[in-house]
């Protein structure tokens, strides 16, 4: 029955076009919209997905990496002694502005850095090396926020918070959920650019030696220092995400439009299966008067729209794969997991199935006596 | 036995509070082996007839055996079973599937049936071969004649061999040549199987090729004499 339904629907080419347009739309909007999507959610967590830590300590209350709390820094040296602990170092992340040779100014996110062991510190660097951040009034800041800075070049001088910087080395794609660049340095630089205290930092990065159980080391993290929190690099990741997840409204305006266009791509698909099917009415009649069982029926119908979801499917990641090559940038990042792709997938064929359902029961209702009349 | 008993079979149309009796007492016998011609003035009841002895339909009342199984006892699923494999349709229209060539046509019996594609189609490619469509078999009955067409019909109705065939005005879409060439073919090939037949038709110069002719009207079916023309040509 596979086969005839392959047959058929092959020969109708005009409609199965039609069809494959739905699915193939459904398929692109829904890939490009959610790569649009986690591209620009997970820039909320940039800084502790590349950072190197294997633990993010702050305080007790943190829930965004770019807006933490101070923290004593002497509280590191407790850290340090709990047992798995390779190293753990202050890490400071703060607001200030930065003055421009134009006269303007723009706000920054002052990001500090240990000095010997850099943890946390910029990467993807077009421009000198990652060490170089200790050069005197050494600074790290992305070359996609040159518009913003008043096209710094390496060697360039700018102030923050009234005290001198130099750009050192730049880097590609650094940039965070908000609109603010980030400018990488080191930590004592960092509490002179934000203000605050060198006795306060915002995190305590950790590592941890290999083969040691992070969640346990958290555990310990938390009952020697009962102020703080203590996250695993994922946690601390989706918990970056969700901040903006859950505060914006983010998801659910791109899920309405995903969902939106889902719905016109799997509408025209419906229609289109509902035409197919009430163009050859007659000929199912036949087949029902020729002695076609009703689960054979079911199995034409369902072929049709598994079909139609196959095809178009095959096809639409095509288009994401080349739109996905085309489009993304480091501002826009279109990032499409495997999930994202083969989950599209499988609720398009789910809903091909379902709006199958409804030319289905036109047939069911079909009486095969039809075919004498 | 016989290969077709009805007896007082009674059917009448609702539509709305107007009710329409098509079928006033059908008493209808036909032996295994026979080809009965069922003729009769438009909207006298042969469809109707035709389609409940191919169940389609049911009877208000009366008793209808086919082969001597008790249609009126039969489950849906046996009855489509029954129309499966015991029964060949040939409609005045052909209903072949327009997006099949002839072969696969042919085939769909087969395939509802469950046979493989390969056997289905060897299978299918000896009826064409019958039925003098051999070449057109990969033809789809958008590009063939009535003529062609009908004959893949036949050749459809004849696949799996059943025991009885239905043909509703099977040459009424035809011209008057291609017609009397189908009716030919059909019946030598009926002959051939020794299948049971009835046929209904609005067409005299077709009587020929009938075992005997019986008459629908007023609800009722009555046998005519043998058609004077004696025997098939
Ligand atoms: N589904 C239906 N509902 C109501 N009346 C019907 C229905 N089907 C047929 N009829 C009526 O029943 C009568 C017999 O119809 P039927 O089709 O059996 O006649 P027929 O002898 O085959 O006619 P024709 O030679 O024109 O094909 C007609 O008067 C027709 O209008
Ligand atoms: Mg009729």
């Amino acid at each position: 029955m596979v086969e005839f339904a392959i047959k058929t629907l092959v020969a109708d080419r005009g409609k199965m076009f039609t069809a494959l347009v739905g699915v193939v739309f459904s398929i692109v909007l829904v890939n490009i919209q959610g790569g649009l999507f986690f591209g620009l959610i997970q820039k909320a967590s940039m800084l502790v997905d590349h950072g190197r830590a294997d633990i993010w300590v702050g305080h007790k209350k943190i829930h965004n990496v770019d807006f933490p709390r101070d923290i004593p820094r002497r509280w590191v040296h407790r850290i340090r002694t709990i047992p798995g602990v390779a190293h753990a170092e202050p890490y400071v992340v703060g607001v200030s502005q930065m003055t421009l040779p134009s006269g303007g100014f723009e706000p920054v996110f002052v990001v500090g850095v240990d000095e010997s062991t850099l943890m946390g510190n910029a990467w993807n660097l077009t421009q000198g090396r990652p060490e170089d951040v200790r050069k005197t009034d050494g600074v790290i800041v992305d070359e996609l926020e040159d518009g913003k800075l008043d096209q710094p070049a390496v060697g360039d001088l700018r102030e923050i918070n009234g005290v001198r910087a130099r750009v050192v080395a730049k880097s590609r794609g650094v940039m965070g959920f908000l609109v603010n660049p980030y400018v990488f340095t080191t930590y004592s630089r960092a509490v002179a650019y934000t203000g605050k205290s060198p006795a306060y930092c915002s995190y305590f990065l950790v590592r941890l030696q290999p083969g040691v159980d992070e969640q346990a080391v958290c555990r310990a993290i938390r009952s020697r220092v009962p102020q703080v929190e203590a996250y695993t690099r994922d946690e601390y990741s989706r918990i970056s995400v969700n901040y903006w997840m859950t505060r914006t409204g983010l998801g659910i305006s791109f899920g309405a439009a995903t969902l939106l266009g889902l719905a016109v791509g799997m509408i025209v698909v419906a229609q289109t299966l509902y035409a197919l099917v009430l163009d050859r009415l007659g000929e199912f009649a036949t087949l029902k008067a020729i002695g076609a069982k009703e689960h054979q029926i079911v199995t034409i119908v369902l072929a049709h729209a598994i079909l139609m979801a196959l095809a178009g499917s095959v096809i639409g990641l095509g288009i994401v794969a080349l739109a996905q090559r085309l489009f993304s940038s480091p501002r826009a990042p279109i990032s499409i997991s495997a999930e994202l792709a083969f989950g599209s997938c499988i609720l398009v064929a789910v809903i091909c199935v379902i709006s199958a359902m409804l030319p289905y029961s036109r047939i069911r209702k079909v009486d095969p006596v039809m075919v004498m009349r | 036995m016989h290969a077709i008993a009805a007896i007082d079979i009674h059917k009448s149309y609702r539509r709305g509070a107007t009710v329409t009796p098509v079928l006033t007492g059908v008493d209808f016998r036909v032996e295994p082996g026979e080809s009965v011609f069922l003729v009769g003035p438009s909207g006298s009841g042969k469809s109707t007839l035709l389609s409940i002895l191919g169940c389609l339909l049911t009877a208000d009342s009366g008793r209808l055996e086919i082969f001597g199984q008790d249609v009126n006892r039969l489950t849906a699923r046996s009855r489509s079973e029954l129309r499966l494999r015991k029964i060949g349709f040939v409609f005045q229209r052909f209903n072949l599937i327009q997006g099949l060539t002839a072969i696969d046509n042919v085939a769909v019996p087969l395939r509802l049936c469950g046979w493989s594609a390969g056997r289905a189609w060897r299978r299918a490619a000896e009826l064409l071969d019958a039925v003098g469509l051999a070449d057109q078999a990969r033809a789809r009955p958008g590009c063939m004649s009535a003529g062609q067409c009908q004959r893949v019909a036949i050749a459809r109705s004849l696949v799996l061999q059943p025991e009885l065939i239905l043909a509703d005005e099977p040459t009424a879409s035809l011209d008057a040549d291609s017609g009397q060439e189908v009716m030919a073919l059909f019946r030598s090939l009926i002959r051939q199987q020794g299948v049971t037949a009835v046929v209904v038709t609005h067409d005299p110069r077709i009587f020929v090729y009938a075992d005997r002719v019986c008459e629908m009207a007023d609800g009722q079916v009555r046998s005519r004499e043998q058609p004077s023309e004696s025997g098939g040509r």
